[in-house]
């Protein structure tokens, strides 16, 4: 279909925009490529981002991101909806892939150099251009669950970050932070559960 | 495993840190119905989903879209049809025909006036590099599969790559190498546009032939990156890639 006012070529109608994110991943399990193009418009910067946090070097990253959806392909069936969204479905296998890469290459020491700042994270959440309102609500959600983690003990807070938006495996929040393992695993633990307590509150201040 | 070593380890668990074993050992206390580990399970569930909603995306082109789109589409194909392995090379091969008949007939011109060629395999100076990429103009590639491009100073090399998707191996079979000397070793060195090793592997070197197989190579390295061959030389590793051939 050529679009006579610009000389360009219009794609078709999405026939997809409707679509849950749950259903698409049906239908990949169903064996619908055209499903998987969708969930891979809708969530290949997410998974973009997180692998260029954990692997810096973008070969790597553009071959990482490749390896997340093709592994979703394989596993589509899998997917507990009840779980997890199917974003934090992908980023959970894409921060495991990114760490793997890691590892197998030279990157550990531009890791550590390069990540030496702090980042406010609810500034920079993106989201759905074309769904303002959801992408509000996200936005309002993002600064619930920012201040929240502000009010965990800064150990724990230390530790979720390095876990979470560092991409740190457990082993490796513990080397950086020189405390046991068991520590750590108990910090992030005890975080997440606190951090899980203060969004319900919030939850709930906000529905009445 | 009791509950609380199940607790300990349930974020790990959640996000894939855990060996094979140990996972399948805490998916088994789960399914067993394990009250307060399913209930600390939800909770950890929401805590992961409200840490990675806070995770920024990257602003992606339509034509990196589109460009992955393309790759997962490919190894789906490839998964498919097993026949189809190198599926990526076979356009190449047509559109290198005339380029691959002539490395054939280089190859026989090569075998019969072999013995008359002084040294074919060593650089008149250094012996630091005897093969090196085909710079973009004015070459003709002697041997061509995708985009790997092989030459050398004098002779061509007769040489097979196969691109194994599944296992993403780049598997590499030579009949002719260059006579190495002394603690010379040759390598198949995996190099960026921009010219970064990406990896290198040492050839099984033996009379033959060569062989090697490179791990850990995705389709995208296949169709961006090149394979070349050099020679690291034992005493001064850093110069092997240096001088042109000649």
């Amino acid at each position: 279909m050529i679009d006579s006012r610009d000389g360009g070529y219009a794609p078709p109608p999405n026939p997809f925009v409707d679509v849950t994110d749950e259903a698409l991943v049906k239908l990949v399990a169903g064996r619908n490529e055209d499903a998987l193009d969708e969930l891979i418009r809708r969530h290949a910067g997410h998974v973009m981002g997180l692998c260029r946090r954990i692997c810096f070097d973008e070969h790597d990253v553009n071959a990482l991101v490749s390896d997340v959806f093709w592994e979703l392909w394989g596993r589509a069936d899998k997917y507990d909806g009840t779980r997890s969204s199917v974003r934090t479905y992908l980023l959970t296998i894409a921060r495991c892939r990114a760490i793997d890469r890691r590892r197998s290459a030279t990157a550990r020491q531009r890791l550590f150099a390069a990540q030496g700042g702090t980042t406010n994270y609810a500034q920079s959440v993106a989201a759905p251009v074309d769904q303002p309102f959801a992408q509000s609500l996200q936005l309002e959600k993002a600064e619930h669950v920012q201040k929240a983690l502000e009010q965990l003990p800064a150990p724990q807070q230390a530790a979720i970050k390095l876990a979470f938006f560092h991409g740190l495996t457990h082993e490796e929040v513990a080397q950086r932070l020189q405390m046991p393992l068991g520590t750590i695993k108990t910090r992030i633990r005890t975080g997440l559960i606190q951090l899980r307590k203060a969004l319900a509150e919030y939850q709930y201040a906000r529905d009445f | 495993m009791n509950c609380a070593e199940v607790q300990e380890n349930l974020i790990a668990f959640l996000l894939h840190e855990l060996p094979t074993e140990e996972a399948q050992v805490m998916q088994e206390h789960l399914d067993s119905g394990c009250g307060d580990c399913l209930a600390q399970r939800s909770i950890l569930d929401e805590s992961l989903e409200n840490l990675f909603s806070q995770l920024p995306g990257d602003s992606i082109s339509e034509q990196e879209v589109h460009q992955i789109q393309q790759d997962v589409r490919a190894r789906i194909r490839l998964s498919q049809n097993p026949a189809d392995l190198i599926t990526i090379s076979k356009p190449n091969w047509r559109q290198y025909s005339v380029q691959l008949t002539m490395a054939l007939s280089l190859g026989i011109a090569a075998a019969l006036l072999g013995p008359w060629i002084a040294q074919p395999w060593s650089h008149p100076d250094s012996r630091v590099v005897h093969l090196e990429p085909m710079p973009a103009r004015a070459q003709e590639p002697v041997m061509a599969f995708s985009k790997v491009r092989f030459t050398s100073s004098r002779v061509p090399i007769a040489a097979q790559l196969i691109y194994d998707a599944f296992s993403a191996e780049l598997h590499f079979f030579s009949t002719e190498l260059p006579a190495l000397q002394q603690g010379e070793q040759l390598e198949l060195v995996l190099v960026t546009p921009t010219g970064e090793v990406v990896q290198s592997i040492p050839l099984t070197h033996s009379a033959a032939g060569g062989r090697a197989v490179m791990p850990n190579v995705t389709t995208r390295d296949i169709s961006s990156c090149e394979f070349l061959l050099r020679v690291e030389l034992p005493d001064s590793p850093a110069s092997s890639q240096s001088s042109p051939a000649t």
